[in-house]
């Protein structure tokens, strides 16, 4: 008798409390996102996701935002495009989140796109193309640099250190052949001369042959390697072997400790454009990214356990836009919250400084990337 | 009578096409439906190849790219109509099935299983390559999908037309089985040496039906292409190729209900699954398993067994 | 005419000369029977018959024309049925659809009719399918026609599958130990059976261990041993050829 009265009472009080509670805490901010967790793109969708629990979880101990608590609500496309879209339908139809922050892949952001834009709904992608934000979408914004802009920043550093006619050597898969197409469209426009132009698959383990038809191109006198993941290693050791001195560059998506390693002293004097976070702890005191990047560097860093990568960067800065944009906003209306993502300037992220316009939906501009070069096994920055 | 006894399965499943729209509640659930639709067309076509005809594909999905990408890159490109560009898929898939089929089947044993995996990594290689056409590997965006002024659009109405396209494959299947063809098809799965001896040309017809399953697959890689909108050559892969045998598999070999039945719950099951976090592969894997070791001729065969009567499909 | 000639037929699997040489001739509307102890070469001369095998030398002449190596459904074509010592039953079919199978060549075997269900197709099938229960009645098996065949006792399905033979319509049936593994009875019944078979015009080329039935109901008898024509003749012929009391008869009369 006794025992069940007092189960009765204690039921009653916790239905009291938990009404109480959601009487007065407001509607939670829902933030949708779709990343590739699993699958080939994993190596940037698990940092991105990892990045977005941790924020939410610690903006949210810290009051969350506009007195509401934020509410991550993620799906994994298990890098499969086709999933992404149908994920995407249910974070806006079934969902109902406020903002998409996600798309770790070009292809799972463009198949969400046509669906975010019949929607009206605010989304932030982490995907590198230039297709996402050219031509301007009205409702899609992108955090990553693109790989037009390495391509730029690479031929800046070459024509100051007066190199002009450079061999190309990218990988057959879509980052590589993004980058050589965007490669071959600058260097026309900085007066770069592509005195060669070679390939090599993604999983080629000898790229000797396409290096000594570099080496014998005629007055070639630097070489730039668009690629990914380990066939960027093989070329620096295959380059010392063939005994090649010319200045070699490689684009932004080796920029990891990972490729330090994997390279070993071929790696030596080895150049690449890289975001900030990469080298944080080197930046002058006085760079406006230090503290972001030293920041993210170490709370990430203090719950996984592992090193930071630039993906999960754009992860971070994507999620800070967005809770920008709704303090600016003063709530979730989805056209004010556009509006003002839109309108940002000045935000200091981890990939740089954003300055978003109507005609520009990403908002860095070169000074986002640091040349970087590798001496004596770490990065060193050049200026 | 007869009419209505004959009919009553397609009855059936026409009431529920008809009522499901009473219960989705908005259109999330209706892109479910609609994926669960196109999955089990493709279902229905490749069951007639794996269960009927005791042939195996895991290549099918490269069959799916290439009606996909032939609605994405024709009209875009060139400037074909949608329903040309979608013809025009379904005869390429229907051509290259064929120029497959035919020596393959010529050779005894279980060649068409390796001679299919190669031919679908090879269509998604390709697909990922060309980029100028394709978009590699990032995709490229579909046009909408306009039949003489009207254009498909949105969920409801996309419902509507695979409601009526799964009715007719559902329809025709059924009609496929209970033929002439239908049991020629059967009886070389259940004896090759007797269906030739009494005039069944197995060659050809095992190259029929596996023409045949590649047209309905490439018929509706144009389908999902134009509905989502996008394409990826994630379409094509051997991923997707495995899914949609598991469909056929867990549904039930030789089953045309379990071929419905197979496209449901593993449409749905993913989708069910996504807040288990980073689990869903695993947990996704264990019920694979079960139902192989519990249910090994799939879902339906087993049931219709231990509920009395005998099956279907005969 | 012989409806059927063969002519120095032979076949070897590896060293195995299964059949060796062998010649004869079956004139049309006869019962004409090949005997032999086990590993003959019987079961090996229907198969080159019948198109299974090709033959490594030999002629076969169907109404004069030759038949060597031609595909078993292209013979089907042109009226060869047979049936099979181990079984060859679709035992993913209902029986009365295995005999359905048998009639697939008086068919409309057209593709998109059959997903479309033309009316006529349609018309036909429900015809053939009653055409089917007639035959399933003829050999005896009308209690069967709704079972699914892998429900059906041995006996049965010997029958089956001459029912499904049958349905063929064919000119030339061959029967491969039809009486295997049945009882006196049942034995009997085939007998009987294969005799009416006979009796409708069909000719018969049967393979059969049990010499009462055979010298019962046989016109014309070939005995083979290891893949050799031994003799041929009438059933008295064969019955007193002493070769043949050696070779085979011998060791069990
Ligand atoms: N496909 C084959 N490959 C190898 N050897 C074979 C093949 N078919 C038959 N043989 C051999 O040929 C010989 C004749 O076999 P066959 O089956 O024709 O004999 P049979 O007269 O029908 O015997 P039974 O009365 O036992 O049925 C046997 O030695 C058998 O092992
Ligand atoms: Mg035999």
């Amino acid at each position: 008798m006794r025992k069940s009265t007092l189960l009765k009472s204690l039921a009653a009080a916790a239905v009291a409390i938990g009404t109480s509670f959601s009487a007065l805490a407001a509607d939670p901010i829902k933030i949708g996102s779709v990343l590739s967790v699993t699958g080939p793109a994993a190596f940037l969708g698990d940092p991105e996701l990892k990045t977005l629990q941790l924020y939410v979880e610690s903006i949210n101990k810290a009051g969350g935002v506009l007195g509401r608590q934020l509410q991550l609500v993620h799906y994994d496309d298990g890098s499969d495009a086709g999933k992404a879209n149908g994920f995407a339908k249910r974070l806006i139809d079934d969902d109902k989140v406020d903002i998409i922050v996600g798309g770790t892949t070009t292809g799972s952001t463009m198949s969400m796109a046509p669906l975010v834009e019949k929607a009206e709904i605010p989304f932030i992608s982490l995907a590198g193309a230039v297709v996402i934000v050219e031509p301007v979408k009205k409702w899609i914004f992108k955090t990553p640099h693109t790989d037009r802009m390495a391509a730029e920043k690479v031929f800046e550093d070459m024509k100051k250190r007066g190199l002009t006619k450079v061999a190309l050597l990218s990988e057959t898969s879509g980052f590589g052949a993004s980058g050589k197409k965007e490669t071959e469209g600058m260097a026309g426009k900085m007066g770069i001369t592509l005195v060669a132009n070679e390939t090599y698959g993604p999983k080629d383990t000898d790229m000797t042959p396409q290096l000594t038809k570099i080496k014998n191109a005629a007055g070639v006198q630097a070489v730039f390697v668009f690629g990914l993941g380990q066939g960027p290693a093989v070329v620096n050791k295959n380059y010392k072997q063939l005994g090649i001195t010319l200045p070699l560059y490689h684009a932004h998506g080796v920029a990891s400790e990972e490729f330090i390693k994997l390279s070993g002293p071929a790696g030596e004097g080895v150049r690449l454009p890289a975001a900030a976070l990469l080298v944080a702890e080197k930046l002058a005191a006085n760079d406006p990214q230090k503290p972001v990047a030293t920041g993210y560097r170490k709370a990430y860093n203090d719950r996984y356990k592992e090193d930071v990568s630039t993906f999960g960067g754009h992860a971070y800065d994507g999620l800070m836009i967005a809770v920008d944009a709704f303090k600016r906003a003063g709530g979730t209306e989805k056209a004010k919250v556009r509006d003002a993502i839109e309108a940002t300037k000045g935000y200091i992220g981890t990939g740089g400084r954003v300055n978003m316009s109507p005609t520009d939906h990403m908002g860095l501009d070169l000074s986002a990337f640091r040349m970087l070069e590798i001496k004596n096994g770490d990065w060193a920055l050049i200026n | 009578m007869k009419m209505i006894s004959r009919h009553k399965p397609l009855l059936i499943l026409a009431g529920v096409l008809l009522l499901l729209p009473l219960v989705l509640p908005n259109n999330f659930y209706y892109d479910i439906a609609i994926r669960m639709a196109i999955n089990a067309i493709i279902v229905l076509g490749l069951n007639l190849l794996i269960g009927f005809a005791g042939q195996i594909s895991l290549g099918h999905a490269g069959f799916v790219g290439i009606g996909a990408y032939a609605s994405a890159i024709l009209p875009t490109h060139f400037g074909w109509h949608p329903l040309l560009a979608m013809t025009a898929g379904a005869a390429v898939a229907s051509v290259i099935a064929a120029i497959v089929a035919r020596p393959i089947f010529r050779l005894k044993g279980h060649y068409l299983a390796m001679a299919t995996l190669g031919l679908g990594i090879i269509i998604a290689i390709v697909i990922k390559n060309e980029a100028t056409y394709t978009g590699g590997p990032d995709g490229m965006a579909v046009p909408a999908l306009g039949i003489g002024g009207f254009t498909i659009n949105g969920e409801k109405q996309w419902y509507w037309v695979l409601a009526g396209l799964l009715l007719f494959s559902f329809w025709a299947s059924k009609n496929l089985i209970d033929s002439p063809f239908g049991r020629a098809l059967r009886a070389l799965h259940g004896s090759e040496v007797a269906s030739q001896v009494m005039g069944v040309d197995i060659v050809r017809y095992k190259v029929a039906i596996f023409i045949l399953s590649a047209f309905f697959a490439s018929l509706m890689g144009s389908v999902t292409a134009h509905y989502i909108g996008f394409v990826t050559p994630n379409i094509a892969d051997f991923f997707h190729s495995i899914e949609l045998v598991t469909m056929v598999v867990v549904g039930g070999m030789a089953s045309i209900y379990g071929s419905l039945i197979g496209a449901v719950l593993l449409t749905a099951l993913p989708q069910a699954l996504s807040t288990f976090e980073g689990w869903e592969t695993v947990v996704f894997g264990s019920i694979l398993i079960f139902c192989m070791i519990f249910m090994p001729r799939g879902l339906v065969p087993t049931l219709a067994e231990r509920f009395g009567g005998r099956g279907e499909d005969k | 005419m012989a409806l059927l000639e063969v002519e120095n037929l032979s076949i070897a699997f590896g060293g195995v000369k299964a059949v060796q040489n062998v010649s004869f001739a079956v004139d049309p509307g006869i019962v004409y029977s090949v005997i032999g102890p086990n590993g003959a070469g019987k079961t090996t001369l229907f198969n080159l018959i019948t198109g299974v095998y090709t033959p490594s030398e030999g002629e076969i002449r169907l109404d004069g024309q030759s038949i060597a190596g031609t595909a078993p459904h292209e013979l089907a074509l042109r009226g060869m049925a047979r049936t099979f010592q181990n079984l060859q039953i679709c035992m993913n079919m209902s029986a009365l659809e295995n005999v359905m199978v048998g009639a697939h060549l008086q068919l409309d075997r057209n593709l998109i009719k059959a997903m479309l269900r033309f009316p006529a197709l349609a018309r036909r099938d429900d015809q053939l399918r009653d055409e089917a229960r007639g035959l399933m009645r003829f050999v005896g098996l009308d209690a069967y026609c709704n079972l699914g065949a892998n429900s059906m006792p041995y006996g049965a399905l010997k029958r089956l599958e001459i029912a499904r033979a049958l349905a063929a319509k064919p000119r030339i049936l061959f029967l491969d130990e039809p009486a295997a593994g049945l009882n006196s009875k049942e034995t009997a019944e085939i007998d009987e059976l294969v005799q009416k078979v006979a009796e409708s015009g069909i000719t018969v080329v049967l393979v059969e261990h049990d010499m009462k039935m055979v010298m019962n109901i046989s016109d014309r008898i070939l005995v083979l041993d290891y893949g050799k024509k031994l003799t041929e003749g009438t059933a008295q012929e064969v019955r007193e050829n002493p070769d043949v009391i050696a070779a085979y008869l011998g060791s069990t009369v």
